[in-house]
């Protein structure tokens, strides 16, 4: 008797967790109007100077020699790739041996919270795959070492650079001031605006629709700073939650209809709604 | 196919299991023997030592082994480790100070009655300790090592704070990447798995010393 209460109470649970995953579908729309728009740069520890001016120059080749424009069609189906965008911070050359250091190495080890797709993500086979990694692979052939993907935590990736357990952070970081005063950034390569996705046949069509709804956003998010740069606008808004550990969750709530507008960045954010209506 | 793309986890996951359960309990076991020692200044040292590895939390202790240990000025650069032995010497020293609270509890529980038959019968000291006390102890602290065991099957999942690729590493990443949750699903049906196994080897084992 015990034993057939206990696997019937497993049973009952299994279902429920399954019910809980499968969700409902539905579709979704971007509004016409953003919160403004962000650039993604790659960053390398302060101070390594000459592996930052040198780690630029194979990437500006990249660009000019037309083979960014071709990844970026690959993933985007477009060339968004930026051009002649300057250093966030100006980095001169202090002849220092960060560039000697990883030509040593023969390695460059790129450090990414793997799982932004289309930016780094398993594959269906668990390869590393995105349209950074397929940048920073041409980077790395240029400068003559094997690149190497290292999965960290993306709350730690402060402290594995300044560890020298990777070299670089490459995971459609956004440049913010915060970033550039500790760590080298690279010139902006991809643009990324902050786009206000709704449930189709939601009555909100305009950022000013927005008032008296529930917004959601990633916690800490480039988005979460996108909107609070606009505190006129929070404040019409009935509630902004923006406790969610990562964009997909909140996305989750806006189909089950807890929330009623997602602020995302424009690369997750399509990626989301292409994701749901397959 | 996803669950292909998992199962490139689970053997971190296992085999941090299994090292930190073959290290953490002979460590453990040494550990509360310390702390019954005749030496003050040992016991102390090893109060102290379970009461900073149980007082901390293990996320804080894997960032401190693995990226804080390398700062220590002068000894620091020989203290540089990979992240898997990283993970390995932070769980078996964490896990060793619950195993030796556990143990202590064990000791207690054997009755001085016991120690005193054994020396009317003329049995040695490590007679005594091998042949009455620990078998006995053994008995009692069953079920919370088995508590523990399943514990650490589950806190094998913070080793991804110091970039692990365990089994949580792939299904977070899986999750995010395709906006769907069933990859959370199925990691819950192999932690599930693996827990039954446990749970079934130690009633087994806990049947053997039912005496």
């Amino acid at each position: 008797m015990k034993r057939l209460l206990a696997v019937l109470f497993s049973a009952a649970m299994l279902c429920a967790l399954f019910t809980g995953c499968s969700g409902t579908g539905g579709k979704f729309v971007v509004l016409e109007e953003n919160f403004g728009s962000e650039d993604y740069a790659v960053g390398m520890r302060k101070g390594d100077n000459t592996f930052t001016l040198a780690f630029q120059t194979a990437l500006d080749d990249i660009i000019a020699d037309g083979t960014a424009a071709d990844i970026s069609k690959k993933w985007f189906g477009e060339d968004k790739v930026l051009r002649d965008k300057p250093f966030p911070r100006e980095i001169t050359d202090t002849g220092d041996s960060s560039l000697q250091y990883i030509k040593d190495k023969g390695k460059l080890i790129l450090g990414l919270d793997v799982g932004f797709d289309p930016m780094g993500f398993y594959d269906d086979k668990g390869n590393i795959v995105g349209f950074d990694i397929d940048l920073a692979k041409e980077v790395a052939n240029r400068l003559g070492v094997e690149l190497v993907l290292q999965p960290i935590s993306w709350d730690a990736k402060e402290m594995e650079l300044s560890g020298k357990t990777i070299d670089v952070i490459w995971n459609g970081m956004s440049v913010t001031d915060k970033r550039v005063e500790e760590m080298n950034i690279s010139k902006p390569y991809l643009s990324n605006r902050m786009i206000i996705i709704v449930r189709d046949g939601s009555d909100i069509k305009t950022k000013a629709d927005l008032a008296g709804k529930v917004v959601a956003c990633q916690s800490g998010s480039s988005a979460l700073n996108a909107i609070e740069a606009e505190p006129d606008t929070v404040a019409t808004f009935k509630e902004l939650v923006s406790s969610y550990s990562d964009n997909p969750t909140a996305f989750l709530d806006l189909k089950s209809g807890r929330v009623d507008a997602l602020v995302v960045d424009e690369v997750v954010g399509l990626n989301l709604i292409a994701k749901n209506s397959k | 196919m996803i669950t292909g793309v998992m199962l490139k986890g689970i053997g971190f996951t296992l085999s941090l299991f299994v090292v930190t359960a073959v290290t953490s309990i002979p460590l453990g076991f040494a550990l509360t023997y310390l702390s019954n020692s005749k030496f003050r200044a040992v016991r102390a040292v090893t109060r102290a030592y379970v009461f900073v590895m149980r007082g901390t939390p293990l996320m804080l202790q894997l960032f401190f082994f693995y990226f804080g240990l390398p700062f220590i000025p002068f000894i620091g650069k020989f203290l540089v480790m990979d992240r898997f032995p990283a993970a390995c010497l932070t769980f078996a020293l964490n896990y060793a100070a619950y195993f030796c609270e556990i143990f202590r509890g064990g000791l207690l529980s054997v009755d001085k009655g016991q120690y005193e038959a054994a020396r009317v019968l003329g049995l040695t000291g490590t007679q005594t300790t091998f042949r009455i006390v620990i078998p006995q102890m053994i008995k009692v602290v069953m079920p919370s090592v088995a508590n523990e065991a399943i514990t650490l099957v589950k806190d094998t999942a913070l080793a991804s704070v110091i970039g692990i690729s365990d089994l949580l590493h792939y299904t977070r990443a899986l999750v995010n990447s395709r906006a769907d949750i069933t990859p959370f699903f199925i990691a819950a049906v192999f932690y599930l798995l693996f827990t039954f196994g446990l749970t079934k080897l130690f009633d087994a084992l806990e049947k053997k010393y039912k005496f």
